[in-house]
C-alpha cells in the first residue's frame, strides 16, 4: 500500500498541478510563529526566545502511520503524512495486525461463530442468574424443621370403638374417630340429595371404621366439639354448626363438610397423617 | 555544593546519572515520546501556560506524540524499531517557556489573564 500510495502520488504531482504540496505546507508552515502569537506583545519575548531556529517542526505524523507509511513521503518531502493519506485513497488498507490477525480479503466473515461463543457465555449467564434467583426464594420457603413436623404417625391402638382422639397436626387439630356399627350405618343412610356438601360416606373414608378429620369448622374456623351436635358427630359451639359422624355438615351456616387430611394407614394400628 | 549537585546530575560525568538517562531514553523511545510530553498542563497552571503560547505546529506534534504513545498503551505494543531509532526524547521543546512562565510568575507580573482587565 505504501509503494502504491507513493506512485499515485508522484504521478499525480508530476502529470498535472492540480494539488501541489505547497498548498499545505504553506497553511501549515508559518516562518516565524512566535512572532505572530506575540504582536500584541512585542516586546515580551524578543530577548530571551529564539524559537523558530531551533524547533525542527515534526511533519511525520507517526500516529498515522497505518494509513500512510513513513518512507513514501520522501517523494514528496514536504506532504504530512494524513494529506498524502486523504489525498490517495487506496483499496489496500493496512491494519495494525499486532494482536488481532485479519482475515485474507475475500473471506465470509465469521459471525456466527461470535454470536455462538456469546451464546455460550450466556448460557452461563442464565444459569448463574436463575441459581441465584432460586437459592434467594427457596431460601424463604419451608426449613428442614418444618418439612420434619409435616406429617404425624399415630399409634391406632389405644383407641376404643366409639371414641374420638385429636391430635395436633400441622398447628391444627385432627379428629380421629373409631366409629361404632351404628355410626357407619347412620352415616351410610343420609339422602345426599338433603346436604349441603353432598359426598358419599365412603367418598371420606378408607377404612369405615376410621373417620379422620380436620377439626376446624368450614365456616369461619373454630374447633367443634366431639360427641355433641343434633346428628352424634361434631357441633360448633361459635355459630352452631351441626357434622354428622361423616364429619358432613347438616344444620348451621358451614358452606362445606369438615376437611379430610391426606392420610394413610402404615399397618393396621399405625396411622400416618399427612 | 554546587558543583557536586552538577555532577551528580550531569550525565557525562556521572556514571549512574548516565544509566538514568539512558533507562529514560529507552522508555520513552518505545512510546516514541519526549520528555516534555509527560508534563501535564493540567498538573500546573503553569505548564498550561507555557503550552498556550508555544506555536501551534509544535502543540500540535505534542498531541499527535501523546496520541501516539496512549494508542502504543492500549494496542500492549512499542514503536517500531526503526521509528525507536528515529526518536529524540531529550529534544525540548518546553522547558524555555516554562521557566519564562514559572520565573513571570514569581516576579508576581500578570503572566495569566488578569481578572482586572
Amino acid at each position: 500500500m505504501l509503494r502504491v500510495a507513493g506512485r499515485r502520488l508522484s504521478s499525480v504531482t508530476s502529470s498535472s498541478s492540480l494539488w501541489r504540496p505547497n498548498q499545505v505546507a504553506s497553511a501549515v508552515v508559518t516562518s516565524n510563529p512566535i512572532n505572530l502569537d506575540e504582536q500584541p506583545r512585542p516586546t515580551r519575548f524578543s530577548d530571551s526566545f529564539s524559537f523558530a531556529s531551533q524547533f525542527h517542526l515534526p511533519f511525520r505524523g507517526f500516529a498515522s502511520e497505518s494509513l500512510t507509511p513513513r518512507n513514501e513521503s520522501g517523494i514528496i518531502p514536504d506532504a504530512p503524512p494524513t494529506v498524502a493519506a486523504v489525498k490517495n485513497p487506496t483499496p489496500k488498507i493496512v491494519y495494525d495486525e499486532h494482536n488481532h490477525e485479519r482475515y485474507p480479503p475475500g473471506d465470509p466473515s465469521k459471525r456466527a461463530f461470535a454470536y455462538f461463543v456469546l451464546t455460550g457465555g450466556r448460557f452461563v449467564y442464565a444459569s448463574l442468574i436463575r441459581l441465584l434467583i432460586l437459592k434467594f426464594v427457596l431460601s424463604m420457603s419451608a426449613s428442614k424443621d418444618v418439612l420434619a413436623m409435616a406429617s404425624v404417625e399415630v399409634d391406632l391402638s389405644g383407641i376404643e370403638s366409639g371414641n374420638t382422639v385429636t391430635i395436633k397436626w400441622r398447628g391444627k387439630p385432627v379428629f380421629i374417630r373409631r366409629r361404632t356399627e351404628e355410626d357407619i350405618k347412620s352415616a351410610n343412610s343420609v339422602d345426599l340429595a338433603s346436604l349441603r356438601d353432598p359426598q358419599e360416606d365412603s367418598e371420606r373414608v378408607k377404612n369405615p371404621e376410621w373417620l379422620i378429620v380436620v377439626g376446624v369448622c368450614t365456616h369461619l374456623g373454630c374447633i367443634p366439639l366431639p360427641n355433641a351436635g343434633d346428628f352424634g358427630g361434631w357441633f360448633c359451639p361459635c355459630h352452631g354448626s351441626h357434622y354428622d359422624v361423616s364429619g358432613r355438615i347438616r344444620k348451621g351456616p358451614a358452606p362445606y363438610n369438615l376437611e379430610v387430611p391426606t392420610y394413610s394407614f402404615l399397618d393396621e394400628n399405625k396411622l400416618l397423617v399427612g | 555544593m554546587e558543583s557536586l549537585m552538577k555532577w551528580l546530575v550531569d550525565p557525562k560525568k556521572n556514571w549512574f546519572a548516565r544509566q538514568h538517562m539512558k533507562t529514560i531514553s529507552t522508555r520513552l523511545r518505545k512510546y516514541g515520546l519526549r520528555y516534555d510530553d509527560l508534563y501535564d498542563p493540567k498538573y500546573d497552571l503553569d505548564i498550561k501556560e507555557a503550552l498556550n503560547r508555544l506555536p501551534r505546529e509544535i502543540v500540535d506534534a505534542r498531541h499527535q506524540r501523546l496520541k501516539r504513545a496512549i494508542d502504543l498503551s492500549m494496542k500492549h505494543e512499542y514503536l517500531a524499531e526503526d521509528l525507536q531509532a528515529m526518536q529524540t526524547p531529550f529534544r525540548s521543546y518546553l522547558q524555555e517557556m516554562l521557566a519564562l512562565a514559572e520565573r513571570k510568575e514569581m516576579l508576581g507580573s500578570c503572566f495569566y489573564p488578569c481578572k482586572s482587565s
